[in-house]
């Protein structure tokens, strides 16, 4: 055999595990790609109806399903690419070919420059048993027609729903609405349907941008409202308040109108609504009722601590302190919305809920009282500071540990070992006799 | 040599080892693997440990070997008092025709081309290493002479795994020199039947002599001259290294039971057996598949159990079936 015709069977060996390499990488690639295509699509979808939902530029889910396809195509590309094909590569298309190892060990033997007759004679076969392989059918085209198929209706709804749908104003007002009424319902206030409607309508204005001077003070008073929920409930209620303080910046700069007449005689309606509201959220179970809390506090602090109330405003603990700012902020807020509540037009629904709230706002303070109390005595206890429970320093204590020091006052005799006494090793049990002489004793 | 003589040698090769085996098998009932694997270890030059029961066919086994092999054969019974001269020869007084006296050397046992060792642990240590120099060297020294082997020298040696009173176990050092062991299980009921029908009736079954000593030379150069890509002879280093417990490429197994792998002995066998698997396959070039079918025999008489493998009775075969699910074929 000529130098030259050893040199065709070996670039026809290394030739076929290149593509056949090539071809199974690909494959792989179609395969992963079958795989993510639909769900890149799914994130096109989502991303094109949360921009229609918050009123992105529909350019962004054009860029993000114009960037996924790029970056898949990408990873194809990559994938399929040319490379060096290493001795694992050929192991593992000789596998898939199933042939018996003769691609990778000519693989091998093609990369040496090696004329003997036995090589030659050996890459003379593998070449002819390689190029008999179909590598079509060892590595078929990946059939996903569903895959494909669900991500071009993915593909085309989101595009479709960016380009041809309208961006949805209503539904974002009445989402904004029921994130309201869920905060109130999340703080244990029911909003009555009349209010939850007003409220709604003044939040599509706003979003609208159609907001009057006098939708202003509403909004002034509806965001009042808001601050007397824990914004930490819901986050969204947080973001909402923050928009509204926006809207009613806005509304201020608006222009006066004929809807300015319309709107200033339902305002009274709206505003006794509104102060019902503010009623109940200020009723709610977890903050308490204010002027119950300041009638709970006194006796809770003198219980406590055996002093006045009035000693306790200049005490040295602040968090009591803090506590009884608390107690007389709630007090003097009550006095300011008690006048309200006698005159609003649903003074029925406010006093039976006040009626609860003062219950539970009393507990509620008295148990604020002494958990701070509590805390603080557990505090004072575990470090062992001079305070209100201990009057001077344990100076035994810290002098007895200054001063301690390690001695011996026995020792034990000196031992002498008795080997007479000393006990025999535990016998080797006769289940495994046999197997420690077999040790001793090797067998083959 | 061309390609086209290659071919022929391969194809005269498998012509000739499947006669062998077929011939074998012709007295022989079933150990189809025993027997190929016994041609094997004789073609690559080695000598094969046989363990089994009494009453399996062992020593039959060798006896047809060598009748089919053409090759001069010879018996050793080993026991507790056989001395070594009694294997290699010893030098005896002659008298000249002409008067005078002088020593002459009178071959042992040993000098023929297939030597059966039949129950080799029953003899002494001593005894046992008279062996280790004929395995290794081809031949034997007495005195201060040296004394060359003819070739080809095959020892098949057999032992009982089960009756171990008055026994010496081999040592590691004449164990390595085994090519191959292999344990020859109870025949099946179909075998069992055939056996029967052929040993208790009047017809005697006759085997050809298919093979002589110098064709079995030529086979074993033809074997030798088979290629092995690295990443295949890789691979039979990492399953010898694998082995041993200090290695990187060591199992959970042998790290818990093995006190000593493999040695480098294991590694050639292991080429060289798995040149002749893929010759006898009718393929020029060494697979992983040839490597894996051989390295039980090649493998097992080499791992040293340590004490606690022993209490455990653990099997080396597991250890070295272990071995071949874990060590990986590529690197």
């Amino acid at each position: 055999m000529t130098p030259a015709e050893q040199h065709d069977f070996t670039r026809a060996i290394l030739t076929s595990v290149a593509h056949a390499d090539q071809e199974r990488r690909g494959r792989t690639a179609v395969r992963q790609l079958a795989r993510f295509a639909p769900i890149a699509a799914g994130f096109v979808l989502i991303v094109a109806a949360l921009g229609k939902w918050l009123g992105w530029q529909p350019l962004l889910p054009l860029g993000v399903l114009a960037i996924l396809a790029a970056g898949l195509a990408a990873f194809v590309l990559i994938a399929r690419r040319a490379r060096a094909a290493t001795d694992a590569t050929a192991a593992r298309i000789d596998a898939d070919a199933q042939l018996g190892g003769e691609l990778r060990s000519a693989h091998w033997f093609a990369a040496q420059a090696d004329h003997s007759p036995w090589p030659t004679f050996h890459l003379q076969r593998a070449a002819a048993r390689v190029g008999s392989v179909s590598w079509r059918n060892v590595y078929p085209p990946v059939r996903a027609n569903r895959a494909w198929a669900f991500t071009a209706l993915l593909g085309i709804a989101a595009v479709t729903l960016t380009l041809k749908v309208p961006t949805a104003q209503p539904a974002r007002a009445t989402n904004a609405a029921d994130t309201l009424a869920a905060a109130a319902a999340k703080a244990g206030i029911e909003l009555p349907p009349d209010v939850a409607k007003r409220l709604q309508e003044l939040l599509a204005n706003a979003d609208a941008g159609k907001l009057l001077p006098q939708d202003a003070k509403k909004l002034a008073e509806l965001n009042d409202i808001l601050k007397k929920l824990d914004p930490n409930a819901s986050p969204d209620l947080a973001e909402l308040m923050k928009k509204l303080q926006a809207a009613a910046d806005a509304a201020k700069d608006a222009k006066t109108g004929d809807d300015l007449a319309k709107a200033a005689g339902t305002e009274e309606e709206f505003k006794a609504a509104m102060d019902d509201l503010a009623s109940k959220l200020g009723e709610k179970p977890g903050e308490g009722k204010p002027d119950d809390a300041a009638k709970a506090s006194p006796n809770a602090s003198e219980d406590q601590f055996g002093k006045s109330q009035a000693q306790s405003k200049t005490g040295q603990q602040g968090k009591v302190q803090m506590s009884m700012q608390l107690v007389k902020e709630a007090q003097a807020e009550q006095n300011d919305a008690q006048p309200m509540m006698q005159g609003g037009a649903q003074g029925g629904d406010s006093a039976a809920g006040k009626g609860n709230g003062n219950q539970l706002s009393k507990k509620g303070a008295g148990d604020l009282l002494k958990a701070e109390t509590l805390k603080r005595e557990l505090v004072e206890a575990s470090a062992d500071t001079k305070g209100q429970n201990i009057t001077k320093e344990d100076l035994r204590r810290k002098t007895e540990q200054g001063k301690s020091t390690l001695s011996f006052t026995h020792a034990a005799a000196q031992t002498t070992v008795d080997r007479s006494k000393a006990a025999p090793p535990p016998p080797v049990p006769d289940s495994r006799k046999a197997l420690v002489q077999s040790y001793f004793i090797r067998k083959q | 040599m061309t390609t086209t003589a290659v071919a022929e040698h391969i194809d005269s090769f498998r012509e000739k080892f499947t006669r062998i085996t077929e011939e074998v098998g012709r007295r022989i009932v079933g150990h189809e693997e025993i027997v190929s694997a016994t041609v094997t270890a004789l073609l690559a030059g080695g000598h094969v440990l046989l363990e089994g029961i009494p009453g399996v066919g062992k020593t039959s086994l060798v006896h047809t070997l060598a009748d089919v092999l053409h090759l001069k054969f010879s018996r050793i019974q080993f026991t507790p008092d056989l001395m070594p001269a009694d294997i290699v020869g010893t030098n005896v007084v002659q008298e000249h025709a002409h008067g005078g006296m002088f020593f002459e050397f009178q071959q042992g046992p040993i000098f023929a081309n297939v030597v059966l060792a039949d129950e080799i642990n029953r003899a002494t240590p001593k005894t046992q290493s008279a062996l280790l120099e004929a395995m290794q060297d081809v031949s034997v020294s007495v005195g201060k002479t040296t004394y060359k082997l003819e070739q080809p020298f095959l020892v098949l040696a057999t032992q009982n795994p089960i009756e171990m009173e008055g026994t010496y176990p081999l040592p590691e050092a004449q164990l390595d020199r085994f090519f191959f062991k292999l344990k020859v299980k109870y025949p099946s009921e179909a075998s069992m039947h055939e056996i029967i029908e052929r040993t208790t009736s009047p017809m005697t079954t006759a085997v050809t002599r298919v093979l002589d000593g110098p064709e079995i030379l030529e086979m074993r150069k033809v074997s030798r001259a088979v290629p092995i890509a690295k990443p295949m002879q890789s691979y039979a280093i990492r399953l010898t290294l694998a082995s041993h417990p200090d290695s990187p490429y060591a199992t959970p197994l042998v790290k818990r039971y093995v006190r000593f792998g493999a040695s480098p002995r294991a590694a050639q066998a292991l080429v060289l057996a798995s040149k002749i698997h893929a010759l006898t396959r009718g393929n020029a070039f060494v697979s992983v598949d040839d490597i894996r079918a051989v390295a039980l025999p090649a493998l097992r008489h080499r791992v040293l159990l340590n004490f606690e493998g022993e209490a455990e009775q653990i099997n080396p075969d597991t250890i070295v079936a272990e071995l071949l699910s874990t060590v990986a074929t590529e690197q």
